[in-house]
């Protein structure tokens, strides 16, 4: 019995120290998660474009959500946007940039953005279809392999998940590759999720890193998700303007 | 034993008082300062310790502790709410909480009220020094702080500081900062003429006039033997300071701007482009890559012409580190007097640090880095070469946040990388990267390296990862057995910069941080007295006390 209480007593001394004194490791939840390890999809490319083509033949209005985030050695600078559309040329959008909530209104020709309630006249944005640029893209430059990652559910939709990467068109912004700094993205990895149900475009992610002289590498991460499509969208300009 | 001193009720009236601190103390620090995080450690260890106390004393008595440590737990937690009312408040409803434990104490746990009394003003007291609910202040028993406020305002997520190298060699004595401060009229009007001067759209005075109030003076914090003194930043300083460091708050969205009154230099920041320019970019997913580097260009080059116009200096697009500098991807420096060139991927030199065993080359080797890799050039009187290259991913990219820190004290460096998650990689002699550690936690960041002989101190931002608080801690590791081994963890606000600077008010080098949620600049001074030790000694004498029970229980049934 009194060896019995000597190995109590030696227990919870020893429990003691390894608790107080001792550095327990101990792992972050979520770090035993394992990366997704990406199949070729040898259908994938076909799949995406008839998912955009769908998207740009059937759509009049929808919702968008999205972030932009760019990071520079531990700086992180973050936009986002939440607003709807109504195809070709209207949108009425909040944009948050450095703390600031901006609001853009867009009639047809007309576009204006608000300040605190105060509002300017600015350019018409020309494009409101972000997969017509990326439909554009693919069809310029087909991508060499697609790879699809596990489903993942977006909002209520369970999505099928391809990814690719894609070069960077120079020429599309009226520049020659040969005359740019050398720390300019060459290509950008797109990842696309596909409504495995109805095959809308759900959600899209663009990633790139740009070597910018004297600071290094800054990394760009956007991420756009679309919903409410062909939902009722009124648009109207503030009452100051109209 | 019967007249063993711990039969004295003043005796055990102290042992009481020194139970209930020390169990409160525990609680404290296995839940929040010691544990990597919330840890469910934690919360087990303090299970298995409260039983293991419950068990080591004698039958009879164990209810008796089982309560008294409930007791001691309720008065503390209980104290923790009391102790940080207002004023009036704090009196009132500290006259009836001593009311109750005392009711509390005397008929339930039957205590005298003696011992009930000196248990809450033991309490009382020592909660006043380390509040319960207040984290921060358990940061008292790793380490020291001295704080010195700075006003800045809340929009600025993220304020840099920028740590002056001395000419020689040390560590650095003062930082370069931003702080909240109103500009001069004097300076205003000249800020107008800088604005003009730029060539911007801002000549409109209420434009200017909004600029400048949102404009922060940059300042300087230096060591002095008496403590740290808090002045506008110097021509001299700021000659010092290079634009990536100071002027990347919130690079690209937005661009800072730096100019020079009469007495201060003030730096605000202006969007880079229209919130529609954004959306517009956003919209076109085909060229965002593009539009958004070609942005970054942008932006970097009007800070640069800002800066290079008020410090009247030619701010150079690569900075110079040691006496080298990248052009074109061509990296420049000397050896042993004659000029290298090595052709890099590079665009910003990180620093020259001893990567390879000193018997492989006495030289340090220079670190680069480009889009998304970090080069290795080992210079050479002959020329050179690039060594090792790592290359980032688009999931977890290298994002320039890179310092050396000589892990085994054996005078060599390895490189710890704050991508996400943060990583520390060794150079092997024959010029293959290893990865030595992976953090598990994707918000954990190296923020400076405290120099020890047998091996560095890693300073780093490690974040709550159980609960969904923002909270992050300051922890300091040390690699040891293939992992960091924590040395110390205090909680403290975000901490955007935190630097080794030399104090000469102490024998040792002491950290400088600049707080971003409590914007202050604190000194940090590791704590020397062992408080580890004596949690446990404390222990230990709890344990004893049962232990000693249990045999006089033991020896009075034998007598029996």
């Amino acid at each position: 019995m009194r060896h019995v209480r000597y190995s109590l007593w030696a227990a919870a001394l020893a429990a003691g120290f390894l608790v107080t004194g001792c550095s327990l490791v101990t792992a972050a939840p979520g770090s035993e998660q394992q990366a997704a390890v990406p199949i070729a999809a040898a259908r994938g490319a076909a799949i995406i474009e008839s998912s955009l083509t769908s998207m740009t033949k059937r759509l009049h209005t929808y919702q968008i959500k999205a972030e932009e985030t760019l990071v520079s050695g531990t700086h992180a600078s973050v936009v986002n946007y939440f607003g709807s559309f109504s195809l070709p040329d209207s949108l009425n959008l909040n944009e948050t940039l450095a703390g600031v909530n901006y609001t853009i209104v867009q009639l047809g020709s007309r576009a204006y953005i608000g300040d605190g309630g105060v509002y300017s006249a600015t350019r018409p944005i020309p494009v409101l279809t972000p997969w017509t640029g990326l439909a554009r893209l693919l069809a310029a430059h087909p991508p060499t392999s697609v790879a699809q990652l596990p489903d993942q559910t977006i909002l209520s939709w369970i999505c099928n998940v391809y990814q690719f990467t894609e070069p960077v068109p120079f020429g599309w912004l009226g520049l020659s590759s040969t005359r740019l700094s050398p720390g300019l993205p060459k290509e950008a990895l797109y990842t696309v999720w596909i409504d495995r149900q109805d095959n809308d475009l759900r959600q899209l992610e663009i990633q790139s890193t740009t070597g910018i002289s004297g600071i290094g590498t800054v990394a760009m991460t956007a991420v756009q998700t679309y919903d409410a499509f062909n939902a009722p969208v009124h648009v109207s300009l503030p009452k100051s303007i109209a | 034993m019967r007249r063993t001193v711990l039969r004295k009720p003043w005796a055990l009236t102290v042992l009481c008082v020194l139970y209930a601190i020390w169990l409160i103390l525990f609680d404290q620090l296995v839940l929040t300062a010691w544990t990597l995080q919330y840890s469910y450690w934690g919360v087990l260890g303090i299970l298995v310790v409260g039983t293991l106390l419950y068990v080591v004393f004698p039958r009879a008595e164990r209810k008796r502790v089982l309560l008294f440590t409930g007791f001691c737990l309720l008065i503390g937690i209980g104290l923790s709410t009391v102790l940080f009312q207002p004023l009036i408040w704090r009196v009132l409803d500290y006259i009836v909480f001593v009311a109750l434990a005392l009711g509390l104490g005397t008929l339930v746990l039957q205590l005298p009220a003696v011992r009930v009394v000196a248990v809450v003003v033991g309490l009382t007291a020592f909660e006043i020094w380390v509040p319960f609910s207040d984290m921060p202040l358990v940061s008292a028993f790793s380490i020291d702080a001295d704080v010195h406020p700075i006003a800045q305002p809340s929009l600025w997520t993220q304020v840099p500081a920028v740590a002056l190298e001395p000419m020689g060699k040390g560590f650095p004595r003062t930082i370069v900062t931003l702080a909240q401060a109103t500009p001069t009229p004097r300076d205003s009007s000249l800020e107008a003429i800088s604005l003009a001067r730029q060539g911007l759209d801002l000549t409109a005075p209420a434009t200017v006039h909004t600029l400048l109030n949102n404009s922060l003076a940059v300042v300087a914090l230096s060591g002095h033997a008496t403590g740290f003194s808090l002045t506008r930043a110097t021509p001299g300083q700021m000659a010092r300071v290079p634009v990536t460091q100071l002027g990347l708050t919130n690079f690209p969205l937005q661009t800072a701007y730096l100019t020079h009154g009469s007495s201060e230099y003030r730096l605000y920041e202006a969007d880079t482009t229209s919130p529609a320019t954004l959306l517009s970019m956003l919209l076109q997913p085909e060229t965002l890559p593009l539009s958004t580097a070609l942005l970054e260009e942008k932006s970097l080059q009007r800070s640069r012409a800002s800066f290079a116009s008020a410090t009247g200096r030619t701010v150079p697009m690569s900075g110079s580190v040691s006496g080298w500098s990248l052009k074109g991807g061509v990296l420049t420096g000397h050896v042993f007097g004659h000029v290298v060139s090595v052709a890099t991927k590079g665009v910003v030199v990180l620093g020259l640090a001893h990567l390879l065993p000193v018997r492989a080359n006495e030289l340090p080797q220079v670190v680069v880095e480009g889009n998304n890799l970090i080069q290795i050039v080992e210079p050479s009187a002959t020329g050179g070469r690039v060594v090792a290259t790592l290359r980032g991913s688009y999931r977890h990219p290298l994002t320039g946040a890179v310092s050396f820190a000589d892990l085994m004290g054996n005078g060599v460096d390895d490189l710890l990388l704050d991508s996400s998650p943060a990583q520390i990689v060794s150079l092997s002699a024959t010029g293959q990267i290893v990865v030595l550690w992976v953090s598990p936690d994707p918000n954990f960041t190296f923020l400076a390296v405290y120099p020890q002989s047998q091996g560095d101190l890693l300073i780093a931002n490690a974040p709550a990862t159980l609960s969904t608080s923002s909270a992050v801690y300051l922890g300091g590791y040390v690699y040891r057995n293939h992992a960091l081994q924590r040395a110390f963890r205090a909680y403290r606000d975000n901490l955007v910069q935190v630097t080794t600077i030399a104090h000469p008010g102490s024998k040792r080098p002491d950290l400088l941080a600049v707080a971003d949620g409590n914007p202050s600049v604190l000194l940090l001074t590791p704590t020397v007295f062992p408080w580890l030790t004596l949690v446990d000694v404390l222990f230990g004498i709890v344990l004893l006390t049962g232990f000693v029970r249990q045999r006089q229980g033991g020896l009075r049934r034998a007598s029996r």
